[in-house]
């Protein structure tokens, strides 16, 4: 693969973004297909269920996303890329007639990439008791999950629930437990 | 230490799912837990599994089209920047371009304007090499020279005639009494001539033709033609470079620089009136090169044709005078008709055409002009 240089894959995002900016080296393009191309690829996938009108997104993003790094402030590029991909099928499934959602321009960090630090700062000693004040099933799926380490098929099989029932608790759990966690000053807000 | 494990576990950053981890939890080869502990902490990682779950085909499979455009796109294709290089590229390219276009319109007109140029180069030549020939000239022996006093004495003359009738009728006895007989058949042949001559072709000869006189102008004493109403266009001279240009300016790049200096306009009367000093003060090598001037401008010119025939007469150029002379008198302007002829006459003599002269000077007896006399006792003298 010669669509990226070996130095690139040891940059940050944003090192690469401002490598880019500076030097408008279309390899540090490359470096982030490799990144995130298949999850573009593969959200388009899930949004648009055909193969050409997701790889025609996915190379329209790659194409004009040297315009998109210099033209706009990008704090967070994976949460940005997300969103740009969405907007992008979902513009497309507008066309189609398919779809009819609004589309969200608003570029929000995910939770994996703002929680780095904040995490530091949680008393551990508070934790359990914030996992058991959730809401069945959603301590049980917490537990099972990030304690005992089980896979979506497991839980759902040890608790009897569909796998769309695992995973919903499973995200509602952390954004609830989050909540507790910062009901007690233990979690610095966003 | 388990505590913080946990933590990292449910709040802790996951990095983005890889092709191959995708691919794994596909085949079911991978570690489903950690696959998916990666897709719940990120709505991206989590879309784009569910999106390749729903593939029939590979990671690597489904992705090696957009592979291949990419390596494509890196290798050729333009980045964010590339846009400014292009147009750049296109600029360079469209003012090459249009240089290229100015100079080869420009090198085309040049090559348009060059052709009248040579032209115009080569009728200079050729004039300046005609004017400076005069210079070589021998003007002839004064006995036989057409001067400007003998010009003026004979239009003396003519007044007078006009002034004292009885000079004139006894004069006019004399001609008539003389040549009665022709006169009364040119009168004759003026009745004859209109078309009612029974059909046949009417006698077309030189006597039958009435040449107008044109007002008169006296300049330095001698008649010219007034055209001053008809010359507006200037005479153009061209400033010789061996008079009145600075050394410094003389040489052919000067000439270019200073175009104003090598043409010079005058108005035709004042060009004239210079002519006729000139030829009044016997300078007729000067004189003629002024009326060539005039007749390059003016070809019909009878002033110009009439004293310029003289010039060249005096400077032993008969042939030349002879065809001067005879363009200096139309029907409209015969001022010169008489004078024309006689000189013409004698322009043959001297270049012993017998027969040409003996024919004007009939012609001259029989109109019994001014020079009628003149022409009997030098047609007398011509031998056979």
């Amino acid at each position: 693969m010669n669509r990226t240089r070996k130095k690139f894959e040891h940059y940050s995002d944003a090192k690469l973004l401002v490598s880019f900016r500076a030097n408008d080296d279309k390899k540090i393009i490359g470096e982030l297909y490799n990144r995130y191309g298949h999850l573009v690829m593969g959200t388009c996938l899930n949004y648009l269920k055909n193969k050409n009108d997701a790889e025609d997104i996915v190379m329209e993003i790659f194409m004009t996303l040297g315009d998109k790094i210099k033209k706009h402030e990008i704090n967070y590029f994976k949460s940005w890329l997300f969103i740009l991909t969405k907007n992008n099928c979902l513009m497309v499934l507008r066309k189609k007639k398919h779809y009819d959602t609004q589309l969200n321009e608003e570029i929000v960090a995910q939770e994996d990439e703002i929680e780095e630090i904040q995490i530091k700062e949680i008393q551990l000693t508070e934790l359990e008791t914030a996992i058991d004040e959730l809401d069945p099933p959603q301590d049980e799926v917490i537990k099972l999950f990030y304690i005992q380490q089980m896979s979506y098929k497991e839980v759902s099989e040890k608790l009897n629930l569909t796998l769309n029932k695992v995973k919903s608790a499973i995200q509602n759990g952390k954004r609830n437990l989050k909540i507790k966690l910062k009901e007690h000053d233990l979690f610095k807000s966003a | 230490m388990i505590f913080l494990n946990l933590l990292n576990r449910i709040f802790g950053p996951k990095k983005p799912l890889s092709r191959q981890e995708i691919e794994d939890y596909k085949t079911g080869t991978g570690n489903a837990h950690d696959i998916e502990s990666k897709s719940a902490n990120s709505d991206f990682n989590d879309q784009a599994l569910e999106g390749w779950k729903t593939s029939s085909s590979s990671v690597n499979d489904g992705m090696s089209t957009t592979d291949k455009k990419m390596d494509q796109y890196v290798k050729n294709g333009n980045t964010g920047g590339s846009p400014n290089k292009g147009m750049t590229l296109s600029f360079l390219l469209f003012t090459l371009t249009m240089l290229i276009l100015i100079i080869f319109t420009y090198q085309g007109n040049s090559a348009v304007e060059k052709k009248p140029q040579i032209v115009e180069n080569i009728k200079t030549e050729v004039e300046n090499s005609r004017i400076k020939e005069i210079d070589f000239y021998t003007i002839i022996s004064p006995e036989k020279q057409i001067t400007s006093n003998e010009l003026i004495k004979n239009q003396e003359i003519k007044k007078v005639e006009k002034e004292i009738p009885n000079l004139k009728s006894v004069k006019n006895e004399k001609v008539a009494t003389e040549d009665k007989s022709k006169i009364e058949g040119t009168q004759t042949e003026e009745i004859q001539l209109p078309i009612q001559s029974s059909g046949k072709i009417p006698n077309s000869s030189k006597n039958s033709l009435v040449y107008k006189n044109a007002q008169e102008v006296y300049l330095s004493e001698l008649k010219n033609v007034d055209y001053r109403a008809y010359r507006n266009r200037p005479i153009k001279v061209r400033n010789s470079l061996d008079v009145g240009i600075p050394a410094s300016k003389s040489s052919i790049d000067d000439k270019q620089e200073f175009p104003s200096l090598q043409i010079i306009e005058f108005t035709y009367i004042d060009y004239l009136t210079s002519s006729s000093a000139y030829f009044r003060n016997e300078q007729f090598k000067k004189a003629l090169k002024q009326y060539l001037i005039i007749l390059d401008t003016y070809p019909d010119d009878v002033n110009a044709n009439f004293y310029g025939g003289l010039c060249y007469f005096n400077l032993g150029k008969f042939d030349n005078s002879i065809a001067l002379l005879k363009n200096s008198y139309t029907l409209g302007y015969g001022n010169f008709r008489e004078e024309a002829n006689w000189f013409s006459a004698k322009a043959h003599i001297e270049q012993e055409q017998n027969l040409k002269a003996k024919q004007l000077l009939n012609q001259i007896i029989e109109e019994g002009g001014f020079y009628h006399q003149k022409a009997k006792e030098l047609l007398s003298e011509i031998k056979d």
